[in-house]
């Protein structure tokens, strides 16, 4: 009996490690009236699209060493860093800037909440009603 | 005289105060905001100043020249869905060439080296441009901007291309710089295709500096973007060049990817020529194309091919150049480049530059 109660512990530790996977949500201001796909989403962190039915919009980034932009980097944008260098070297040329940078998953939040055409990317704990959300990602960590 | 060429863009006194208001605001701007080396500076989100600059070396036929080739302010000042965008140049600040043989009456050459030193500042407008942005299927500019065709000529500064030379697209098959409105944005129908539709039909703002002097010019492109790094399609126009007469009409295909390591991009162009005068002249058509791979050796370190051609029908000319090149990018915003380049019919050529994003 004891035995088996050992494995099945064992059983949930191993399966709650190999499958630990989380969602990525990209979310804007719920009172801004546009609807976007995750394709345009992609569009808009490269500034390719930058104003939707008359409004600014306005991506923010959390800091490069963040886990969940590194995640949003490799599942939205489908690019590595060099890649994206280069990109904002060109941009940089039609005086174009990379998206600003927020500290935190808070500070992005909060952002969001306040500005209209903002948008962001956040883990599920920091959703809440005044935000729409875009598009998920589903993350394996 | 056009509507868009105010006669105070052609007075060197104005652009040289323009420079100084811009340097001045930059340095002002540097101390007070935080700056981030290579991308500027950006207050608010409104306005933006950041700039670059380039050094280079060519050595051909012993006959050199080391140049302090440019060094120009770009700026964006946006309020909401409009901006003002400018970049302000100097060009060939400093210049020394040597040439270590000279020819005599008989065409001998005699070694002899003889050298010059230059200096000269002077500031011209490279691009001046008003932006709307109102939405994702309809954007415009008016003013000066650069030509949207193929993928170089949107990136032909030294910081940005992965060689010092540029290819035989780049010179004489269109304007580098427009002067008149550019219609952009993505197709409502399609998936990410990108469409651009621009008309000149006035003088240009600074003739002086742009490969070609054209007052008419209407053109188009096409492009599909599959990702950032894969991108197609094809363009097409027609331009009256100012002196020769000569109408052209041009089209063109480009494309460029990015597998694992390797980015490759190509284009190709073709114009047919006709005079619109009453010299008794002969139509004729040309065509040019480049392949180029750039291949990540080591971090930061790429190694660079690239293979022009060109056929021009009205002498029967044909030029072939290799070129190969060490590009070595220490930070994202510097590169320093090393490159050689074969000529089939002219002497070889050795380029070295120091190119910087600030």
């Amino acid at each position: 009996m004891k035995k088996i109660f050992i494995l099945i512990i064992f059983l949930i530790c191993f399966s709650s490690s190999f499958s630990k996977e989380e969602y990525i949500y990209v979310v804007m201001n719920k009172n801004t009236p546009v609807k976007l796909s995750c394709e345009e989403v992609k569009l808009i962190y490269l500034k390719e699209i930058r104003v939707i039915n008359g409004i600014t919009l306005i991506p923010v980034n959390l800091p490069a060493n963040n886990p969940v932009r590194t995640y949003f980097r490799k599942y939205i944008l489908n690019m590595d860093e060099e890649e994206l260098s280069i990109y904002w070297n060109e941009m940089y040329y039609e005086g174009i800037t990379p998206p600003i940078v927020l500290k935190s998953q808070e500070a992005v939040r909060r952002f969001i909440k306040k500005v209209k055409g903002a948008i962001g990317y956040l883990t599920k704990k920091y959703i809440d009603k005044s935000m729409k959300i875009i598009c998920s990602i589903k993350v394996e960590k | 005289m056009g509507v868009l060429t105010p006669i105070f863009f052609y007075n060197s006194f104005m652009k040289k105060i323009l420079f100084l208001f811009f340097l001045l605001n930059t340095v002002a701007f540097a101390f007070e905001n935080k700056y981030d080396f290579g991308r500027g500076f950006n207050i608010n989100n409104n306005i933006w100043i950041g700039g670059y600059l380039t050094f280079s070396y060519k050595n051909r036929d012993d006959k050199g020249s080391l140049k302090f080739e440019d060094i120009a302010l770009l700026s964006r000042i946006s309020f909401g869905n409009i901006s003002l965008f400018s970049e302000i140049e100097a060009k060939n600040i400093y210049i020394s060439s040597f040439n270590s043989h000279k020819r005599t009456g008989n065409n001998k050459y005699i070694p002899k080296i003889e050298k010059s030193r230059n200096w000269h500042f002077d500031f011209e407008i490279e691009r001046l441009f008003i932006e709307y942005n109102y939405n994702k299927y309809l954007n415009f500019k008016v003013g000066r901007f650069l030509t949207p065709l193929g993928i170089w000529n949107k990136i032909h500064i030294d910081a940005l291309k992965w060689t010092v030379s540029d290819p035989l697209v780049s010179t004489n098959f269109f304007p580098m710089f427009t002067t008149g409105i550019d219609l952009y944005g993505f197709f409502p129908l399609g998936r990410n295709i990108k469409y651009n539709i621009f008309v000149q039909r006035n003088e240009n703002i600074n003739p002086s500096y742009n490969n070609l002097k054209v007052d008419k010019l209407t053109g188009f492109q096409i492009e599909k973007i599959v990702n950032i790094n894969q991108r197609y399609g094809f363009n097409g126009g027609i331009f009256d060049e100012d002196i020769s007469y000569e109408r052209y009409t041009f089209l063109g295909i480009f494309g460029k990817t990015k597998i694992k390591k390797l980015y490759f991009s190509s284009e190709i162009f073709y114009a047919f020529e006709k005079n619109k005068g009453n010299v008794k002249h002969k139509e004729h058509g040309k065509i040019t194309y480049y392949i180029q791979s750039a291949y990540r050796v080591f971090p930061s370190h790429y190694v660079v091919f690239r293979k022009d051609g060109l056929y021009d029908s009205s002498d029967d000319k044909t030029i072939d150049i290799w070129t190969v090149c060490w590009n070595y990018r220490p930070r994202f915003n510097v590169s320093f480049k090393v490159e050689y380049q074969i000529f089939e019919k002219y002497p070889d050529c050795f380029r070295l530059s120091f190119a910087l994003l600030f």
